[in-house]
């Protein structure tokens, strides 16, 4: 699968690849039961630190999209995802993108709300 | 500027191989070193062991000299995620084997070989493990240092994924390799005073190879493409710097093709699909992947990434 950062962006690079599995998860780019990249290749290409990597499939696991087992890695969770997780992960990633632009969580409410 | 290419474009001295002979002598100059030092507890034709040493280092530095006469404007031959496992591995293995055989003739009425002994063995096959996991760490790193080095972006991107071998592979591994291996096993078994531990672990070598199969990682980030065998020696492996991409296509492998060839620029463990890079030097490299297209497009989208980023400066200037 696809990881993209920008180590100069305002976003923590944690979240950065966090939303790289979440988008991939919700377009279907990576099926239930996948397995991801060890944490130690990732951070090695993508020249992170491998604690920032885990940090970022701890979080999706506390999402629910993901399962740390040990030995065997990061694995999507098979079954269709809980929709509230895939929610919440969507709108880390927006609040993310948002926070990146200069744009507060009331300007983007507002702006929520407009569309309606 | 590509700063390791120009270096292998060199005419002069190639310094990397030179470091890796020198390297090389100095794992396995302290087990020769323990000969002349324990002479004195050793059985008399203790001397076998010296002359085997000097006999394979020469050999050994002779292809490596041959690899520096014949150097070519290719990477490929010296990739460092090639190279140091096996010079490494090598003089690794040969450190054990030496140092092995004089600890367990220590005080011995007769010489013994290394295979001849269980606790030789182990101690070799330990050896082995540890120089070849050692030189595979260390050519990894190297190699990723070497090709982030060229990219030196903030912005990063990496596609990443794993292959494994499938049937084809194993037929036409276990025959390449199968071969030699019962030659050797024949020759352990024939020759006097016959080396049936040594001939059994071989034999269990082979199968063990054959039944895991090989994986191999691939790794294509805005730094290049890295594609990494999971096997013992680590190889095949190869890598190229972004800047070193020409093109890159989908094509259909067969891994007999590529076992038969021995060319490091092949990583063809399955039969389908397969990533052909072609580098501007004009040579090709190839990885078997189920995911062919979408590396391409990943590729692609790398390239122009990279030509949109050095054109920018020209053009604002």
């Amino acid at each position: 699968m696809l990881f993209e950062i920008d180590t100069r962006s305002s976003v923590p690079i944690y979240n950065q690849i966090a939303a790289c599995v979440r988008r991939a998860i919700v377009a279907g780019a990576i099926q239930p039961g996948a397995k991801l990249p060890p944490s130690r290749d990732l951070a090695r290409e993508l020249d992170v630190n491998m604690h920032t990597v885990q940090r970022a499939y701890g979080r999706l696991r506390d999402e629910g999209l993901l399962e740390l087992r040990q030995g065997r890695g990061a694995i999507v969770v098979p079954g269709d995802v809980v929709p509230s997780a895939r929610l919440n992960g969507l709108l880390r990633d927006l609040l993310a993108e948002a926070a990146e632009q200069g744009i507060t969580t009331g300007e983007l409410t507002k702006l929520m709300e407009s569309m309606r | 500027m590509n700063t390791a290419l120009s270096v292998h474009r060199g005419r002069t001295v190639n310094w990397p191989l030179i470091g890796l002979i020198a390297a090389h002598l100095a794992v396995i100059l302290p087990a020769v070193l323990l000969i002349p030092i324990f002479a004195a507890r050793l059985p008399a034709d203790a001397v076998k062991v010296e002359s085997y040493s000097i006999v394979t280092d020469i050999v050994f530095v002779g292809i490596f000299l041959l690899r520096i006469a014949l150097r070519s404007d290719d990477r490929a031959g010296y990739a460092l995620e090639t190279v140091l496992p096996l010079t490494l591995g090598y003089a690794g293995t040969g450190f054990f084997v030496i140092a092995g055989t004089v600890l367990i003739n220590l005080d011995a009425r007769n010489y013994q070989m290394i295979f001849e002994s269980p606790a030789g063995l182990a101690f070799t096959v330990f050896g082995l493990f540890l120089s070849f996991g050692v030189g595979r760490y260390l050519g990894s790193a190297a190699s990723i240092r070497r090709l982030r080095r060229e990219a030196a972006s903030s912005q990063r991107i990496a596609w990443l994924t794993e292959v494994n071998a499938d049937r084809s592979w194993r037929l036409a591994f276990g025959m390449v390799v199968g071969i030699p291996y019962a030659i050797l096993i024949a020759l352990f078994v024939v020759l006097p005073p016959g080396f049936p531990a040594a001939a059994a672990l071989l034999a269990a070598t082979w199968a063990g190879l054959v039944v895991a199969g090989q994986r191999a990682s691939v790794f294509i980030t805005d730094a290049g493409i890295r594609v990494s065998g999971r096997l013992l020696l680590g190889a095949p492996s190869w890598s190229l710097a972004l800047a070193q991409v020409a093109s890159a296509q989908v094509i259909t492998a067969q891994p007999r093709t590529a076992q038969l060839s021995w060319n490091p620029g092949l990583c063809i463990i399955r039969s389908g699909p397969a990533l052909e890079v072609t580098s501007t030097t004009g040579r090709s490299y190839v990885v078997s992947l189920p995911e062919a297209q979408e590396a391409v497009s990943v590729l692609d989208r790398l390239m122009e990434h990279r030509k949109q980023l050095h054109d920018v400066p020209r053009t604002t200037r």
